[in-house]
């Protein structure tokens, strides 16, 4: 069987672009050639497949129509829709229709790169000409290769700047061609190609992830290094860090140095080049630093009622505001309440402005060279924390209270707006928010009340507890359901009964409550609103009653449950010898409601309902 | 679909001055075919806002068109004391409608007539997609870096005035002091020479630092609000009688007078949206007299 090449030729896509493509192509291919690619090419200026063997003939296709019986009525709109003649129709299994002989490969190829390129989607595309074509950026050329033979197009082309158009001999040379001529087509070769470049000029660093984008910023991989000023090393390392990956996607070598992929051009000619950009860029940085400094934090955060936080939710000083409520709700003290007073001064900030990867770092490097203590300065610098799954929680007492009030503000806000998170959409990163806030309260010891939480939200920060708790799903439904008063106190509690689910405590436990809850649980409309002592007759209910004023389930959870479990004899006994359902409707209806009363002080333990057992 | 040159290594010229730059795009533009505009006669914050480009990117008419504009953004002064911002400066502005299959080829061309060996240094094309939310308009297209310095805004218009591009035209926006920067391997604008023995910051630093004064402390705020409601006026009235090209300059004017309020720190950012909403509905109203008349002139011929 023959090999095949497909290239669609293109103006610089961008690297999402280029992703997207990638992972479109093989489907996409296979639909249209009949055959899985062996090899998807994907870079800036060009998307290729490669096809070891591919069926030289497209397969016979029957196109059925309408069934024999509806030959007069149906048969003439079908044959014309067909572009065939009604005579030309055939029978098969009782359906009238058109034998459509597979057609040669080379024949059917113009179409089918065509639909190619038209069949890919993008998040953003354009037009660019009348073809009705929508691609990320223009197509300017196809080139299909059937082994030697050349069924669309004529050449591919080589490095934009240095080799023009390129013979493809072959369609199994296609690679090795654009080699020759200073392209490396495979993505992933030209990653390891970088990586390597990398390796070999020193411990770089990427810790803005830029190395998925120069991936396909390039086509011909040359790794440079380049180095800087040393006085701009003055500047906090974080601003020089993000000058150097924000705008020019380079990798710190640590101290004044960079590396970075070039695609072509002499290395000395190109190198000096960029150490003149970056150490403009750094220029600029000091200045606007500098520029920062000078009106001082104090004066930025007074700024802060011009800048809009969230449309629908005021400003960034209506914000401040908010946080500084929560911060006092969530027991901050001085360095707290005056980090929140500035932790979004650097909204105001022009180097923010400029690098908003840069808010909450700056904040605190403006507050210390203002003079505030430390620990206010520490606080502002990790009110986004944690900012990436597991990623490391403030370190700070206040720091923690003021991501959390962070946190808080950002869900409760967004969601008052109706702005929630549905399936995998999440605009707003309020999973995250959620998620940071759990960790704070579970692995960082900060209180966070549940009352504090407005329902929708607590219900969505508790759900986060599911995933974060090595505890079966049920036991933390069970705890979320409890009284416990804080966020942390729910994760122990689903910890600790999932930890005595198997002791005798627990067992009283649930059964008492699954019996009150089973028997009262449904009737709870027919129960008294208040337990009426003289209304209690049998020994074995005023037993229970005063059983339960002893019941003490708030506080050490083990202790609860042993409490608790003092019930089920108690239970046990009124089973035996009361009757619920009685037949005076005052006495039923005391009853019922002290069965509820046993689930509720036992429910403050948690939905002992939501365990199977 | 055309296949892009072959571009055969060229001699290095001599440093360019700033104005030996803008005559050798001036000279290879022309020589193309554009029709070399001057710059527009009210304050505009890019060349975009040129009626040049914009008015004439809609409609069904080819153009061609290359210009130096002054761009005038109060808001980036700096009182001439960062050597990298301004609240004046230029950029050589050319737009082909409809955008040729080579129309890259042309720019990269247009490097080498400027003394850019295209072969030595590293020119790249970086994702950049362009949108200007006061004229209602978007695009896709790159930044152009020339050893890491962007040195051109690249952009296929999609949409201007809310209205789809009939042609689509290719704007290319070189921003003259990096480039020129870049050709004469200077870090500051200031210290670019603009003719032989004058440099930029001689002809415009102290420029810089008056108009500061003027956009950050002295432009009068009550006077700039009246204005502009003024202008939003003028702009309908005009429309009225459906007379976009002085319609339009009311847009800019109204866009100009926002920029200063803003820089004045007069408009909250809820106001800011507010008043970019209503440049954006004289733009979209202009854009849509203007496509009428384009319209009737075509149907004429």
């Amino acid at each position: 069987m023959p090999s095949l090449l497909l290239e669609i030729g293109c103006e610089e896509l961008p690297a999402s672009a280029c992703r997207e493509a990638g992972a479109q192509l093989p489907v996409l291919a296979e639909r249209e050639v009949g055959a899985a690619p062996t090899h998807v090419f994907v870079g800036p200026r060009r998307l290729a497949v490669f096809f070891e063997d591919v069926p030289a003939r497209t397969p016979d296709e029957w196109v059925k129509g309408p069934p024999v019986a509806l030959r007069d009525k149906a048969a003439t709109g079908f044959a014309k829709k067909q572009g065939v003649a009604v005579e030309e129709l055939v029978e098969r299994d009782g359906f009238l229709g058109v034998e459509r002989p597979g057609r040669e490969l080379r024949e059917v190829l113009p179409e089918r790169l065509d639909a190619i390129v038209r069949g890919l989607s993008f998040s953003k595309s354009m037009r660019w000409d009348d073809s009705g074509i929508r691609f990320s950026r223009p197509v300017r050329w196809t080139l299909a290769k059937l082994d030697s033979e050349t069924v669309v197009g004529e050449t591919t082309f080589g490095h934009r700047f240095t080799a023009g158009p390129v013979e493809i001999p072959d369609a199994s040379e296609y690679a090795e061609q654009l080699r020759a001529a200073g392209v490396e087509p495979d993505a992933e070769t030209r990653r390891r190609a970088i990586v390597a470049g990398l390796d070999a000029v020193g411990s770089w660093s990427d810790p803005g992830g830029v190395l998925e984008e120069v991936v396909y910023l390039v086509e011909s991989v040359q790794v440079l290094k380049g180095s800087f000023d040393e006085r701009f090393l003055q500047l906090p390392e974080r601003v020089v860090v993000t000058a150097m990956q924000s705008h020019q996607r380079y990798f710190p070598l640590g101290a004044n140095r960079f590396a970075f992929a070039a695609n072509g051009g002499e290395a000395d000619v190109v190198r000096v080049g960029n150490e003149s950009v970056l150490e403009g860029r750094l220029d600029d940085a000091s200045f606007t630093f500098e520029r920062d400094v000078a009106i001082g934090i104090d004066t930025l955060a007074e700024r802060l009622g011009a800048i809009t936080y969230f449309k629908g939710a005021g400003s960034f000083a209506d914000k401040t505001e908010r946080l500084r409520r929560l911060v006092a709700e969530l027991g901050g003290g001085e360095a707290t309440l005056e980090a929140a007073r500035l932790a979004k001064a650097d909204q105001a900030a022009e180097l923010v402005r400029e690098f908003p990867d840069l808010e909450g770092y700056i904040g605190g490097q403006y507050a210390r060279l203002a003079g505030y203590p430390e620990a206010v300065a520490a606080a502002i610098e990790e009110q986004y924390l944690p900012d990436a799954s597991g990623g490391p929680l403030p370190q700070t007492e206040a720091g923690k209270v003021l991501a959390a009030a962070d946190k808080l503000d950002a869900l409760a806000t967004s969601f008052s707006l109706g702005h929630k998170p549905s399936g995998s959409r999440d605009p707003y990163g309020l999973r995250r928010a959620a998620i940071g806030l759990v960790r704070l309260a579970v692995e960082g010891g900060l209180m966070v009340p549940r009352p504090l939480l407005p329902d929708e939200v607590r219900d969505f920060v508790e759900e986060r507890l599911e995933g974060l708790l090595d505890v079966p799903v049920e036991f933390v439904r069970a705890a979320r359901a409890s009284a416990a008063p804080d966020l942390a106190a729910v994760a122990r509690l689903a910890e600790a009964l999932y930890a005595e689910r198997e002791s005798e405590a627990f067992d009283g436990v649930y059964t008492a409550y699954d019996r009150a809850q089973r028997l009262a649980g449904r009737a709870a409309e027919d129960a008294a609103p208040e337990l009426d002592q003289a209304l209690l007759k049998e020994e074995a209910e005023r037993e229970l009653a005063e059983g339960l004023t002893r019941v003490e389930v708030d506080g050490d959870v083990q202790r609860a449950l042993e409490s608790g479990a003092t019930l089920a004899p108690l239970m046990e006994r009124f089973f035996d010898e009361v009757l619920v359902m009685d037949e005076d409707e005052a006495v039923r209806a005391n009853r019922l409601r002290l069965l509820l009363d046993v689930r509720d002080v036992l429910g403050r333990l948690g939905d002992f309902s939501q365990i199977p057992r | 679909m055309g296949a892009p040159n072959f571009f055969p290594r060229m001699s290095a010229l001599a440093v360019p001055t700033f104005q030996d730059t803008i005559r050798a795009l001036e000279s290879y533009w022309a020589d193309y075919g554009c029709v070399l505009m001057q710059p527009y006669h009210t304050e505009v914050a890019a060349g975009t806002m040129n009626p040049a480009t914009f008015l004439r990117s809609l409609g069904p008419r080819p153009w061609k068109t290359a210009y130096v504009e002054p761009v005038i953004r109060p808001l980036d002064g700096r009182y001439g004391e960062n050597p990298y911002r301004f609240q004046h400066y230029f950029q050589y502005q050319v737009v082909i409608k409809p955008a040729p299959a080579d129309v890259l080829d042309l720019y990269f061309g247009s490097l080498e007539a400027i003394g850019i060996d295209l072969r030595r240094h590293d020119v790249r094309l970086v994702e950049d997609d362009w949108e200007q939310a006061t004229l209602g308009a978007w695009g896709l297209g790159w930044e152009v870096w020339c050893d890491g310095m962007e040195v051109t805004q690249w952009t296929y218009f999609q949409q201007l005035g809310g209205f789809d591009v009939e042609l689509v035209p290719a704007e290319i926006t070189y921003g003259l002091e990096r480039l020129a920067m870049f050709l004469q391997g200077k870090r500051s604008a200031f210290e670019l020479e603009w003719a032989p023995g004058v440099t930029w910051g001689d002809v415009y630093r102290e420029n810089e630092r008056q108009w500061s004064a003027y956009n950050f402390e002295l432009a009068p705020v009550d006077v700039l609000t009246r204005q502009f409601a003024d202008f939003e006026e003028e702009c309908r009235l005009l429309l009225e009688r459906r007379l976009p090209l002085p319609a339009y300059d009311q847009v800019l004017k109204c866009s100009h007078t926002l920029n200063l309020l803003d820089a004045r720190g007069a408009v909250s950012a809820t106001e800011r949206a507010a008043y970019i909403g209503r440049v954006r509905n004289l733009a979209r109203a202009v854009a849509q007299v203007y496509l009428e008349l384009e319209g009737d002139a075509v149907a004429a011929t």
